[in-house]
């Protein structure tokens, strides 16, 4: 295991102590989902360059009791729309009276979204499959009874919003996905805040006379417009207008960058794999295989030293992204999520599909040039089809490429949505997979 | 002495990429005595480094084994690549790495580590008079420098066996001769056996206790110095130039009068020159070893050999005759008994032909 673990540790040497492999790998994917953030998300202030992104809502919200949340929500993007339906209209907060803050942020958003109200969620779907919209946003049923508030006995619970996007718009449908996010997670962590107050509050006064306020309808009210990103998204962590525009700069930045780093990784599973020849090449794989090494030890080592290459430049590159969200926002943010673990894990399983490709690539070649032609090849037929480069062909097609199963993971964990495993699963699948047919290809080429 | 290497009928067969095969080694046995240089001499692509790199563990013999200190390279692997050492022709090494981290490296693949490590590191650098550049990438060391770090991969783990592959080819003369120089230590001081491949009668003939010669991918002849000159006796040659005049059997039969000489013979070999622009003489040779012509000049050189049992004494009356034959003999060469005689001898070839 020692001599193993060496033979990773030079490769990791070896890949670092090139300057412009280092620059090549790390800077490029940096510099592309930098540039091209700067570019459409637009941090500064001015216009909003991405307007009128088509989305679909279908609110299935049957409320609370008191409130309906949807609605409100659906009244952020389509201000009123609730009133001619007959459901809860959008109340009036201390701020629309100053005639500042919601009116203009209902109207930022407005800029941001072309919405429109649909009541079939499959007509949403077809929609967004159709091209017709970027994203559908779908509200559950049970929406304002799980996030909302009406006493001690009611928990406040997550609710997820499902936002069911269109591949071929994905700068369009992750920043819709984004925004939802945003909005959700603070209409729960403020209800969840209330609960907690009225729940000390109960403990000491008597939880009746509590339950009684909390139920009351101006209660509800009250708290929609304290507490619901809805209708002050922007305000409520004390963001300027250009604090949204931020955020659509970091989804493009989430979307980008992971699509890149994914993408760079392949040629570094590659480029790690044929190194073997290289060294055969340069005459230190014969001297490593008259050392008391057994050969087994040589590939492995090689190949363990590719994966932790491959890691360690993902992760890398997802922490100078973070560092350059934080930096175009302003402030310190995770556009990677909350959840670490999981991201630790879909790194994982993305360096592991990215060594498996190298390994196979490097095993149907019979050169290292022609292995190098058939990589440039499949790595951007991938990066086409998993969408790295902004577009893509069709969803089912986009399947078949690890860029889009890890892309798509770290977006939903960008939105804390960590429902990832089937990504993993793919991912680890695709890098097991090749790395075997791969390995037992390169073994038996491996003239020394 | 006991022996450290036993080599036995070991053939290596490839397969050209028309389905033939081609025999690069034909059945070689091989024995090295612990503490001895033992030199493998024989024209480029005779089957030295095959030989060797079968005796090694780097290639499978099609048939036979070697054992490296009773471990067979076969059967026991491992076992018998603890006791070699191996310098390459070629550098090997990692370029992007500093001469201590591939020492270190290489080390770790021999089972060093720790505080071994460090010491046989050290050891190394010392030895190979590198210390002060040890943190240096080998990407900035001089050819000869990085020849030494090669050296001392080879040597870190202090093997009973040292295996160098012609190192010193294309090398400048003073780190040609400090290789030699280093060759000589590892026997000396550190009572190493050394292995050593080389088609250059000279260096074979200087460092050698045993010599092994090799061509066509067979042992022709092995032993020690003085044991291989025996086998073609104890004759000079000297070796006249005389340019493109034509020489005739007559002449060749007056210089066998000469007391003490035994044999003459002349051999002319056509070259074709052109001057260039600076006015040199361009030749070109042909993959056999003869010269075409490139240009419109024609010439030839010829060489008159004359075997003689005291070249230096024969040498006036010979140099007589071809003046009284009208023969300018524009240079003479008195070669006394080498390893360069015994090849021709053996072979009717020359080394380097």
């Amino acid at each position: 295991m020692r001599k193993i673990w060496t033979i990773a540790q030079k490769e990791l040497l070896s890949f670092f102590g090139d300057r412009n492999l280092v620059v090549i790998m790390i800077a490029a994917p940096l510099a592309i989902a930098t540039i091209i953030g700067l570019a459409f998300g637009n941090t500064g202030g001015g216009d909003v360059p991405i307007k009128d992104i088509p989305v679909a809502i279908v609110n299935q919200d049957s409320g609370n009791g008191q409130q309906n949340y949807g609605d409100i929500f659906v009244n952020a993007f389509i201000p009123n729309s609730a009133a001619s339906t007959g459901g809860t209209t959008q109340p009036t907060c201390p701020s629309d009276e100053t005639g500042s803050g919601t009116a203009q942020n209902a109207t930022t958003l407005q800029d941001l979204t072309d919405a429109v109200k649909l009541d079939d969620p499959a007509v949403a779907k077809a929609g967004v499959d159709a091209g017709t919209y970027a994203a559908a946003i779908i509200i559950p049923a049970d929406f304002s009874k799980k996030i909302g508030y009406s006493g001690p006995t009611d928990p406040v619970e997550p609710s997820d919003i499902e936002v069911y996007a269109n591949s071929g718009q994905q700068i369009g449908g992750a920043i819709i996905r984004s925004i939802v996010e945003s909005i959700g997670s603070r209409v729960a962590t403020g209800n969840i805040a209330i609960a907690s107050t009225f729940d000390a509050v109960g403990a000491k006064y008597g939880f009746v006379k509590v339950g009684q306020i909390a139920s009351s309808a101006n209660f509800s009210t009250s708290i929609a417009c304290a507490f619901t990103s809805v209708l002050n998204p922007l305000t409520i962590d004390q963001q300027t207008v250009a604090g949204q525009k931020s955020t659509s700069t970091v989804a493009i930045l989430v979307l980008f960058g992971s699509a890149q780093a994914m993408f760079f990784s392949l040629f570094t599973g590659q480029q790690g794999v044929l190194s073997i020849i290289e060294e055969r090449k340069q005459g230190t794989l014969q001297r490593l295989v008259v050392s008391p090494t057994p050969r087994l030890y040589i590939l492995v080592g090689k190949l363990l030293g590719t994966f932790v290459t491959c890691f360690v430049q993902l992760a890398f590159l997802l922490i100078a992204l973070t560092v350059i969200g934080s930096i175009l926002s302003g402030q310190i943010v995770q556009i990677w999520g909350n959840n670490l673990f999981l991201v630790a894990l879909v790194l994982l399983a993305a360096a592991l599909a990215s060594t498996g490709l190298g390994t196979f690539l490097a095993g149907i070649a019979k050169t290292p040039e022609q292995s190098a032609v058939i990589a440039q090849i499949v790595n951007i037929g991938f990066a086409i089809l998993g969408g790295a480069f902004g577009f893509q062909l069709s969803e089912n097609l986009a399947k078949f490429s690890p860029i889009y199963w890890g892309t798509n993971a770290f977006l939903k964990l960008s939105a804390n949505q960590w429902d990832v495993g089937l990504n993993i699963l793919v991912l680890a699948i695709f890098g097991f997979g090749l790395f075997a047919v791969g390995f037992w290809m390169f073994n038996r080429r491996l003239d020394i | 002495m006991s022996t450290i290497v036993e080599a036995r009928g070991l053939v290596k067969t490839y397969k050209r990429p028309d389905g033939t095969e081609v025999q690069a080694v034909r059945g070689i046995d091989l024995d090295i005595k612990k503490g001895e240089v033992f030199s493998l001499l024989g024209p480029n692509g005779a089957g030295k480094t095959t030989t060797i790199s079968m005796i090694s563990g780097l290639l499978a013999p099609t048939s036979g084994d070697a054992k490296i200190g009773g471990f067979s390279i076969t059967k026991q692997p491992m076992e018998a690549k603890r006791l070699l050492g191996v310098v390459p022709q070629e550098i090997a090494l990692y370029p992007r790495l500093s001469a201590r981290q591939n020492l270190e490296f290489f080390g770790k693949m021999y089972g060093l580590y720790g505080k071994d490590l460090a010491a046989a590191v050290d050891e190394v650098l010392d030895f190979t008079d590198l210390k002060d550049r040890q943190k240096d990438q080998v990407d900035t060391f001089s050819g000869g420098m990085k020849r030494r770090v090669n050296i001392g991969v080879g040597l870190l783990h202090k093997p009973e066996l040292v295996y160098m592959d012609e190192p010193t080819v294309g090398v400048d003369p003073q780190s040609r001769r400090r290789i030699l120089d280093t060759v000589i230590r590892l026997r000396d001081e550190r009572k190493m056996t050394v292995l050593y491949t080389t088609h250059l009668m000279e260096e074979s003939q200087e460092l050698s206790n045993r010599v092994g010669i090799v061509d066509h991918g067979q042992m022709i002849a092995m032993g020690t110095v003085g044991e291989l000159i025996q086998k073609v006796g104890e004759e000079d040659r000297l070796v006249l130039s005389v340019g493109d005049q034509k020489i005739g059997d007559d002449l060749l039969a007056k210089f066998q009068t000469v007391t003490g000489v035994t044999h003459a013979e002349y051999k002319a070999v056509d070259i074709a020159a052109e001057p260039d622009e600076s006015g040199t003489l361009k030749v070109d040779k042909t993959a056999s070893g003869t010269f075409k012509s490139v240009g419109n000049a024609q010439a030839t050189d010829g060489k008159i050999t004359i075997y003689a049992t005291r070249g230096r004494k024969a040498l006036p009356e010979v140099l007589r005759i071809a003046d009284d034959a009208g023969v300018e003999v524009l240079s003479v060469e008195v070669r006394e008994p080498d390893l360069e005689a015994v090849f021709l001898h053996l072979t009717g070839r020359e080394l380097r032909d």
